[in-house]
């Protein structure tokens, strides 16, 4: 038993580190006020390959380990959890279920072109009906002539106006059909999306995406309908690790922010890191940010043994998420009215974080998961 | 990265789960009751090497390392906690004295620690006004020529009526504060060592907690462990790892808790059906296994850098605080669960669970000075400040 990384991985998320420190925590106060981040950003993160993190080096990524891939999610989240949202989405999600549920010609044609960053990918599940309950989704699409006629409404969705590719979760057919999958390019006719302004986040481009009649051809279904929905589970129990992940990342901002600032601010005639009222707060958070650091790494290094991780993803996220939240918030503490203002970042964090709570699952959500999870392990009635 | 146990780790598992459901589990409420030591219990333990998980073969141990040693504790604490206290501080004396031992030393008192000989063994640090800043004790050992004469009072002493050998830190050098403190080996009938009768406690009472008295105490040379003066270090040591220790017997006595209050929750029905469809209900459990869960990886992580040589004070620390006070949160939110039954001595072992976890974020250093450790730990880390 041991809980390192390997000396590959380590030195790829030092890597990480430094490019995130040259290049995005500079800047990532500005892109939240602008609410987007540079047009050349997917090219520069793509020549890192943080676009195509776990996929196969044939199609153009690094194959990474989900150990690894938590570690990198983990520091972008540090750096800016924004970048790392959007990262996770297009990565996890998007690549992820191509790359699980799409045939050789669908991987030919759209893998390549997310992890070289030419396209973004947004995946379009929720809806204003459908949201913890994913399967009560309204948007459908008909079968025609070629092909599928997709109509719907998404809502919140990652990436809805920058993306290059949508997958789409849609009913079949009808109302009551199964759930099926499509993979939609957004240069087609029929989609217009809206930028939506959000707490925090504000840097990853985030809105509700109409497709009204979109022409889809047949190739554009994703995988067989009868296992979309495992897939889909599969998808977001990875997506949740990573999520996790950038929480992690935000405990560890806030901490680090409110340790720095806790020493240089004299009150009293001393350092208030001097004080165990402030000292406690770092060791809580110190704490946290290790266990949920080991509940994400615990999950991901099941999830690459093969293992079932619903529970284990749903623990590393709830606790993660929370703790977020929290450190965020005693972090601001610490700083006193400079906390508050956006001078310092950690008003950026706590808002940041507060997402990390609802997406991919709420934190309720969570708990569903773990409270039937325990019931099944502990024995019958 | 390998999250996974070896053959050996699972092996000293499975060997105290054996124990645990076989022996202690058994015993647990008439110990409770009657605040017996559980010298059978001990033995049964002793037996299939318990009281030396982490001690070399060739000293009668298991040699299975402190992970296995962190599963042995876990896993004996969801039965027994009171039993698992004994055996807890044994193991830490048996290794402390493996470690700074003289040949002459190891030889003579860790077989017979390992074998239950000594029935167990006990560490005698803390006194009335010494507990939080053991730096600051009073017993004195001062050198007469021919031997050691030690005097004063300590307390708090886990197996004081049936320890066969004290660990006991005594100020060889007055006034120099932790630096002037040396460690010794003072078997029980030693001639002016009195055991104080045991205390009463809220929980773990089937495990004797008592003063010591050393008046006149007188020992060889040979008792002490350790250089002269650098006993602390000795302390220090033992705590580090006795924490790693008590964050396993905490997340054990959790999960027990967990436990009960899920079997109940899927058998009490109320308004047509089980509790355990009700959200409120769900939400505790899955709140007391998540927490649970990061307590285990933490007292794991703390275990398997230690067996590796790494440093692992801070990892140590935050196992212990996190496990200690999420356990704690565990066995009441069990307690929720279990209702009025659950409040009854006679309603199910949480009760009992309620009163035995309170005592682990105070014992081993209490939550503050896990906090203060891990302060210290984060200044030094990360440099001098601005």
């Amino acid at each position: 038993m041991n809980f390192h990384l390997s000396e590959e991985d380590r030195l790829l998320v030092e890597g990480v580190r430094e490019f995130c420190e040259r290049e995005i925590v500079p800047h990532a106060a500005a892109w939240d006020e602008q609410g987007a981040m540079p047009a050349d950003l997917p090219r520069r993160l793509a020549e890192l390959g943080l676009l195509g993190l776990e996929l196969p080096e044939e199609v153009g990524g690094v194959g990474l380990s989900a150990v690894a891939g938590v570690a990198v999610v983990a520091e972008l989240g540090r750096a800016c959890a924004a970048l790392s949202l959007s990262v996770s989405a297009h990565n996890t999600l998007v690549a992820g279920f191509l790359r699980r549920a799409g045939d050789p010609a669908q991987r030919r044609a759209f893998l390549p072109a997310l992890a070289e960053g030419r396209m973004l990918g947004a995946f379009a599940l929720s809806e204003a009906g459908a949201g913890t309950d994913a399967r009560s989704i309204e948007t459908v699409a008909r079968r025609a002539a070629d092909g599928f006629v997709l109509s719907g409404r998404k809502q919140t969705i990652t990436h809805a106006t920058v993306a290059g590719l949508y997958l789409v979760v849609a009913r079949l057919e009808q109302a009551d059909g199964p759930l099926a999958v499509f993979a939609v390019e957004a240069d087609r006719p029929g989609i217009h999306a809206d930028r939506v302004a959000t707490l925090g986040m504000c840097a990853c481009d985030v809105g509700d995406v109409l497709f009204d009649g979109v022409a889809l051809p047949k190739s554009a279904l994703v995988g067989d309908p009868a296992e979309a929905w495992e897939h889909l589970k599969a998808v977001l129990d990875r997506g949740r690790m990573n999520v996790a992940a950038m929480a992690t990342g935000l405990v560890e901002a806030s901490f680090v922010a409110a340790r720095d600032y806790a020493r240089q601010r004299r009150q009293f005639g001393r350092p208030i890191a001097d004080y165990q009222a402030i000292q406690w707060k770092l060791a809580d958070m110190a704490t946290a940010l290790e266990a949920a650091r080991l509940l994400v790494y615990h999950a991901a290094w099941a999830h690459d043994r093969g293992a079932r991780t619903r529970e284990a993803a749903a623990r590393a996220k709830v606790f993660a998420a929370e703790a977020a939240v929290r450190a965020a918030n005693d972090a601001i503490q610490i700083h006193g009215g400079y906390g508050y203002t956006r001078e310092y970042p950690v008003e950026r964090y706590l808002r940041d974080a507060r997402l990390c709570g609802l997406g991919e699952g709420t934190n309720d959500a969570m708990r569903i998961v773990l409270g039937r999870g325990i019931a099944r392990r502990f024995g019958a009635a | 990265m390998d999250l996974s146990f070896s053959p050996a780790q699972t092996a000293a598992r499975e060997t105290a789960a054996r124990i645990a459901q076989q022996v202690l589990a058994p015993a647990a409420e008439d110990l409770d009751r009657t605040g017996r030591f559980p010298r059978d219990a001990l033995a049964a333990i002793a037996k299939v090497g318990l009281l030396g998980v982490n001690v070399p073969r060739a000293l009668g141990g298991l040699e299975a390392g402190v992970v296995a040693y962190s599963l042995v504790v876990t896993e004996l604490a969801k039965a027994c906690a009171a039993t698992t206290v004994a055996v807890c501080v044994s193991n830490m004396v048996a290794e402390v004295i493996a470690s700074f031992g003289t040949e002459q030393q190891v030889r003579t008192h860790v077989p017979r620690l390992v074998s239950g000989a000594y029935t167990v063994g006990a560490f005698a640090l803390s006194e009335p006004g010494a507990g939080s800043d053991p730096g600051s004790m009073r017993t004195q050992a001062r050198w007469d020529g021919s031997g050691w004469v030690i005097d004063g009072t300590k307390a708090w002493i886990t197996s004081g009526t049936d320890a066969g050998l004290f660990v006991v830190w005594a100020r060889t050098r007055p006034g120099q504060g932790t630096r002037g403190i040396s460690c010794f080996l003072v078997p029980a009938q030693t001639p002016g060592l009195t055991v104080g009768r045991p205390e009463r406690k809220m929980g773990l009472r089937g495990s004797t907690t008592t003063m010591l008295s050393f008046d006149g105490c007188r020992v060889p040379q040979e008792a002490l462990l350790g250089e002269e003066g650098k006993g602390f270090r000795v302390a220090m040591m033992a705590l580090d790892g006795g924490r790693i220790g008590i964050a396993s017997q905490a997340l054990g006595i959790g999960l027990a808790a967990l436990e009960v209050a899920t079997a109940h929750a899927r058998k009490r029905r109320q308004f047509g059906r089980p509790i355990a469809d009700f959200q409120t209900v769900q939400w505790r459990l899955a709140d007391m296994a998540t927490n649970l869960e990061a307590a285990r990886l933490l007292a794991l992580q703390a275990a398997s850098r230690k067996e590796a040589g790494l440093s692992f004070t801070r990892e140590a620390s935050m196992a212990k605080l996190f496990a200690s006070e999420r356990a704690v949160e565990a066995c009441n939110l069990a307690l929720d669960v279990l209702g009025a039954r659950g409040y009854r001595r006679d309603g199910g072992p949480v009760e009992r669970y309620f009163r035995d976890v309170r005592v682990t974020t105070i014992y081993e250093g209490t939550s503050e000075v896990q906090r203060i450790v891990l302060s210290r730990q984060i200044a030094r880390r990360f440099g001098g400040g601005a």
